[in-house]
């Protein structure tokens, strides 16, 4: 009998161009894949491209919904990239999310500032928010070598749960009886850009910062520590960096960035905090940062790509019944599209027939 | 039977890995019984021949004959059938199992459950017939790399092996062990085993084989009998024509650069490795530390450098105290290290040329901001890729694309070229381990000129070649302390070898 | 008396509820891990089995069906996992955590392609018949709480006590961690490292899946989105808890079995606490066990690490 064998040998540097190409054509394959789930719903997968698209991006509504979904996806996505830069697992966006928006609803409700204070006041509360979610974990791991997979995820459960028991027993919104805080002051309100439905200033934050990053990233010896410290951090350290100092802080700012993002989905989206408040943004940060390989340019067209998909898959759901998870199974395949990139840049993968 | 009398037969083995044909045409022929030296330098395709031998590795192209009739292994498993061991060159035991579980493991005898009494009577037998002194139920973890490969000559005796491979057996070793093991070697010849015994070093090839296979570059040169032939031949078949380094001595020495009084040093188990050891390097020397590994060297050098905690006793760079101070404090004081393991320990391998050579200096090429003058340091990193002869296409491509000695350079370029002025001393780790003859004599004679810059240079090696040439001093590590010093020059390579065994 | 019968009853029957699921995937996860895999997919396969094993039950009125094929068809995705973790060796991380959400995003697809749901109210299942031990059984108190399981449960025990027994007393067992350890001396001397790693994998996702199933066909007879509510995490916690060997890991998961009791008890009898602080102490606890070990743990050393043969050392 004749057997498959996968052999994956070392081969020279793949150039970035190449890369690329094989990163795209990898990622279709799996779209591919996947929409044969569309199958039973009688949509061939094409079709089912044509109308998520469509959906995500072939109306200004449906655009503007693409980039309401991206704001927050920029900032989580941007905020795990800077943690797996230094190959810090932060798994616990979600979790910090939610500790960010706390906080920032708490200062949107029970503080009256002029606008633009209230704003920066509100924002800088989401930061702190984040990152004193993440503080436990970078502790637990400095400190007694915690794995920080497992207490990032399940911190995550924790804060979700408390939130939830301070919304339905503490913190009732008077007005709705429902489990979600009083609506926050107009003043703490991110303004929307007009024209584009619920698009707001955040998005444009989210923005600079990658740009930002972008500076850091490439230019910047910061950018360059960072990377050296997650490629070999004993090498790091042997030369001379302060391994433990940076993969704190950018941990803390990780978890300061997730934060955010709940912040401004308090302040831009829904002007109170609710339990369902994201509905993964934590999650898809990390697939966006996974999939964008912690570049700044990689991780802003992911963020795109996921809103897209996630706007698009919404939309199928409304327009053809196809259960809205079938985009969760594209969005994992995507981590082992990602995890395959990783690979070819410098191996080659062949399957021979061997008896 | 005359056909049978070769055990195995190679014909036009070819294999190449990306970037290097490793093994090119060779034949190779084993007589039953006999003991067959496989020489030739590091990188010359030895591990690699024998690996496709043991079945570990397919060749691409190329037929194998065992007692007469063609093979085709899949993997180790059925060169084990036909009677084929091997002992690879970097142990393959598992540590968390114990000796009689490392030895039963491949066994296909055994039941699903094993019969642990059986297979122990087995291994007692052998382990009294030949003299090993090892306990079956320790665990692996805690044997010295001697007893390693005891348990490893085991396995081989267990499965019975007809043939017996020993890829680079001696280098770990002290001189004891190794004529222990010689010995070792007659015997079982005498079994009418044959024994494969690969390595670089002319004299043990000379000494132990009945016949002598030279490789070069992948190829096979020569196959010869040790009468036919004398050392100075087989080191011309081995390396081909190649400058030899000049060897000097230290021509002035100046003042105490570094001094360690009388340190005391825990390993990670909390168990003192270095024992009061007192250590002095002058300007101007190299001072060698001889010893087999594991007699606390690597945590002797790690406190130096400042990862690992000082116990007791103290660190002097120039009179000025260092001890437990942190890496980078060290190292802006002069102390300059060349890693041991330059793969993890020196280099991002993952990274590219430039960000490997940039990484002392990219500090003081950044402004107030933290913005990093990118040009200025491409042109640095140029440079450097000049003076150390660095061969690579492209300062992008990342450093593990690069040759083993070709990362080696890139690390002393590295280390070496930063702040000439502030730096004082070097402390060289196994500088040379895994290199071949060209890149060897590259890394050494820059020791030596760095020597004539008036550095003091403390030089840790288990290669006794290494030490014997460069040193000035020969300091001699056992068990934590410093047993013995020798004049570099006026002692004998037998006389350092019986101060290593711990015989004084 | 009568209220102290009523806590003590309910939290044995809450316990060993709890802890069935957590003990079948935490002992399944430890053959992951031992043998070098990090299978970061439990949580997706806990609920795709727990679909699996609802839909099967419902369409065809028998758990036990439902219970093997969850098994099985979860175990298939494993191997799908092993080819790029194991065969092409990707990223371990990252690869099985993209199997968590593709195994969530699976139980929700499968669910919903195949049972349609009147008004809201999701469909139940009947579940395993229970069997009650004699004499046993007879205990007061606690003897027909805990001795009265379905039938499922006394299977999963006779489950793990296996995994057990193959992990400490066989070949097979020697060989998985030798893989774990050093899978290339553990190749030197013959053994076929992919397949033993395959194995290895397989045993992991298929008991994540019989969990999952146990889940929804004996734990709460009916599916949920997301119901496994985090039980995958903690069982990876659990297997280093446990150091990797599966006896301390089944009784690590009684303990959590029994803490997860407790907040259930609490959140009956107590009623003016949020049951979300008490559902969140599990969570804490775990965390809180893995801090005194960490640094003591003996991880496989080849956890993490892809094989290679042709790879230079
Ligand atoms: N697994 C491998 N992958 C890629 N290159 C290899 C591998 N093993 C050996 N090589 C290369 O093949 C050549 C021969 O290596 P080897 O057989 O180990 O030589 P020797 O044992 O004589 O020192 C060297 O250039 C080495 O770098
Ligand atoms: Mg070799």
């Amino acid at each position: 009998m004749r057997l498959p064998e996968i052999i994956v040998e070392r081969r020279e540097p793949l150039p970035h161009y190449k890369l690329i190409i094989y990163y795209i054509v990898t990622i279709i394959i799996g779209f591919l894949l996947t929409s044969l789930a569309t199958i039973p719903y009688g949509l061939d997968p094409f079709t089912a491209l044509y109308l998520m698209l469509k959906g995500s991006l072939g109306s200004k509504y449906g655009f503007s919904e693409t980039i309401v979904r991206m704001s927050p996806i920029l900032l989580t996505g941007l905020g795990v990239a800077i943690a797996f830069l230094v190959r810090f697992w932060n798994i616990g966006a979600e979790g910090q999310l939610y500790v960010g928006a706390l906080l920032s609803a708490l200062i949107g409700v029970y503080i009256s500032l002029p606008k633009p204070l209230h704003i920066l006041v509100a924002s800088v509360a989401g930061l702190v928010g984040g990152a004193l979610a993440i503080y436990p974990s970078i502790y637990l791991k400095q400190r007694y070598g915690v794995d920080e997979v497992v207490t990032t995820l399940l911190s995550n459960w924790i804060y979700i749960l408390w939130i939830s028991a301070i919304l339905h027993f503490y913190w009732k919104n008077p007005l709705t009886h429902w489990p979600e805080s009083p609506y926050i002051h107009d003043s703490a309100e991110l303004p929307r850009i007009p024209g584009f439905g619920r698009m707001h200033l955040g998005f444009i934050i989210g923005i600079i910062l990658i740009g930002i990053y972008y500076i850091m990233y490439t230019r910047s010896k910061y950018g360059y520590e960072l990377k050296m410290i997650g490629l070999n951090p004993k090498a790091a350290y042997l030369q001379g960096m302060d391994v433990d100092k940076r993969i704190f802080i950018a941990a803390l700012l990780s978890g300061a960035l997730a934060g955010l993002a709940g912040a401004y989905e308090v302040m831009g989206v829904s002007h109170t905090i609710r339990e369902d408040l994201s509905p993964g943004y934590g999650y898809s940060g990390i697939l966006v940062a996974t999939l964008g390989m912690s570049h700044p340019i990689g991780v802003f067209l992911a963020a795109f790509f996921v809103s897209i998909i996630e706007i698009g898959m919404l939309s199928l759901q409304r327009t053809t019944g196809i259960p809205y998870p079938l985009a969760m199974v594209f969005e994992g395949s995507l981590f082992a599209v990602a995890a395959l990139t990783q690979l070819y840049s410098s191996y080659r993968i062949r399957i021979v027939w061997r008896d | 039977m005359k056909s049978h009398e070769n055990i195995i037969e190679m014909h036009g083995i070819y294999k190449k890995f990306p970037g290097v044909v490793a093994v090119d045409n060779v034949d190779f022929n084993l007589i039953r019984g006999e003991i067959h030296s496989l020489l030739g330098e590091n990188g010359a395709g030895k591990s690699t021949l024998m690996k496709i031998l043991y079945g570990y590795y397919r060749p691409d192209r190329g037929r194998i004959f065992v007692d007469g009739r063609e093979v085709r292994f899949r993997s180790p498993s059925d060169a084990i059938k036909y009677g084929i061991g091997m002992v690879f060159q970097h142990f393959n035991l598992v540590d968390s199992l114990t000796v009689l579980e490392n030895i039963i493991l491949g066994d296909d005898n055994l039941g699903f459950i094993p019969d642990y009494s059986s297979a122990r009577k087995r291994v007692i037998e052998i382990i009294n017939e030949y003299g090993f002194k090892l306990d079956p139920d320790t665990g692996v973890g805690y044997l010295s790399v001697g007893e390693k490969q005891r348990v490893e000559i085991i396995k081989l005796l267990y499965q019975n092996s007809r043939v017996m491979i020993f890829d680079e057996p001696t280098t770990v070793l002290t001189p004891a062990e190794k004529s222990t093991l010689f010995n070792f070697f007659y015997n079982v010849s005498n079994e009418d085993r044959s024994i494969i015994f690969i390595t670089h070093k002319l004299e043990e090839a000379m000494n132990v084989s009945d016949r002598i296979t030279v490789m070069k570059r992948g190829k096979v040169v020569a196959t010869l009998k040790p009468e036919e032939t004398d050392i100075n031949e087989l080191a011309r078949l081995m390396v081909g024509r190649i400058e030899p380094y000049e060897i000097r001595r230290s021509s002035r020495r100046g003042k105490t650069i570094l001094k360690i009084n009388g340190l005391w040093v825990k390993d990670d188990l909390g168990r003192f490795r270095v024992k009061g050891a007192s250590i002095e390097v002058r300007e101007g020397e190299i001072v060698g530390i001889a010893g087999v590994a594991g007699n606390g060297q690597k945590e002797l050098i790690e406190a130096i450098i400042g990862i690992r905690k000082v116990y007791k006793g103290s660190i002097y760079v120039f009179g000025e105290d260092i001890t437990n101070m942190d890496p980078s404090n060290i190292f802006n004081k002069g102390v300059i290290i060349i890693p041991e393991d330059r793969n993890y320990e020196g280099l991002f391998m993952d990274a590219s040329v430039y960000e490997n050579l940039i990484s002392r200096v990219y500090r003081e090429s950044s402004n107030k901001l933290g913005f990093m003058d990118h040009d200025g340091l491409r042109k640095y990193a140029l440079k450097l890729i000049d003076e150390y002869g660095i061969q690579t296409p492209d300062i992008t491509i990342p450093v593990k694309a690069l040759s083993g000695g070709n990362r080696q350079r890139v690390v002393l370029a590295r280390e070496f070229s930063y702040n000439e002025d502030r730096k004082k001393v070097i402390i060289a780790v196994y500088p040379s381990r895994g290199l071949d003859i060209k890149a060897t004599n590259f890394v050494r004679t820059l020791l030596m000129r760095e020597r004539e810059k008036g550095l003091g240079i403390l030089l840790v090696s288990d290669d006794l070649d290494e030490v014997f040439e460069l040193s000035d001093r020969i300091l001699v590590m056992n068990d934590g302390v410093i047993i013995r010093e020798f004049e570099g020059g006026r002692v004998s390579e037998e006389e350092l070898g019986l101060a290593i065994s711990g015989v004084k | 008396m009568g209220f102290v019968i009523g806590v003590l009853t309910a939290f044995a029957i809450l316990m060993i509820r709890d802890s069935i699921s957590l003990m079948l995937a935490a002992v399944g996860e430890a053959y992951a891990e031992r043998s070098g895999i990090l299978n970061l997919g439990i949580e997706g396969m806990i609920m795709l089995g727990a679909s699996i094993g609802f839909v099967v039950t419902y369409k065809t009125g028998n758990p036990y069906l439902g219970f093997i094929s969850a098994g099985l068809l979860t175990g298939l995705l494993g191997i799908i996992m092993g080819i790029f973790v194991i065969s092409i060796g990707t990223q371990q991380h990252v690869t099985t955590l993209g199997f968590t959400i593709i195994g969530s995003g699976l139980s929700v697809y499968i669910y919903r392609l195949s049972i349609e749901s009147v008004g809201g109210v999701p469909p139940t299942v009947e579940g395993f018949p229970r069997i009650y031990i004699p004499y046993l059984t007879d205990i007061p108190v606690i003897g027909p709480s805990i001795f009265g399981q379905p039938v499922a449960a006394y299977v999963v025990v006779l489950i793990v006590l296996f995994l057990h027994w193959i992990m400490e007393y066989t070949k097979l067992g020697l060989h998985i961690k030798a893989v774990g350890d050093n899978p290339k001396a553990a190749d030197t001397l013959g053994v076929n490292v992919f397949m033993i790693r395959y194995l290895a994998i397989f045993i992991a996702a298929s008991t994540a899946g019989m969990a999952g199933a146990w889940l929804s066909t004996a734990h709460s007879n009916m599916f949920l989105p997301n119901m496994s509510m985090g039980r995958g995490w903690i069982a990876i916690a659990l297997v280093s808890f446990g150091m990797w060997n599966p006896l301390k890991i089944i009784l690590g998961s009684l303990l959590f079995g029994g803490l997860d009791a407790l907040g259930s008890v609490a959140q009956t009898y107590g009623r003016n606490i949020p049951y979300q602080f008490l559902q969140s102490i599990p969570f804490i606890v775990t965390i809180l066990v893995l801090i005194p070990i960490a640094r003591r743990a003996k991880v496989p050393k080849a956890l993490l690490k892809p094989y290679r043969r042709e790879e230079a050392e």
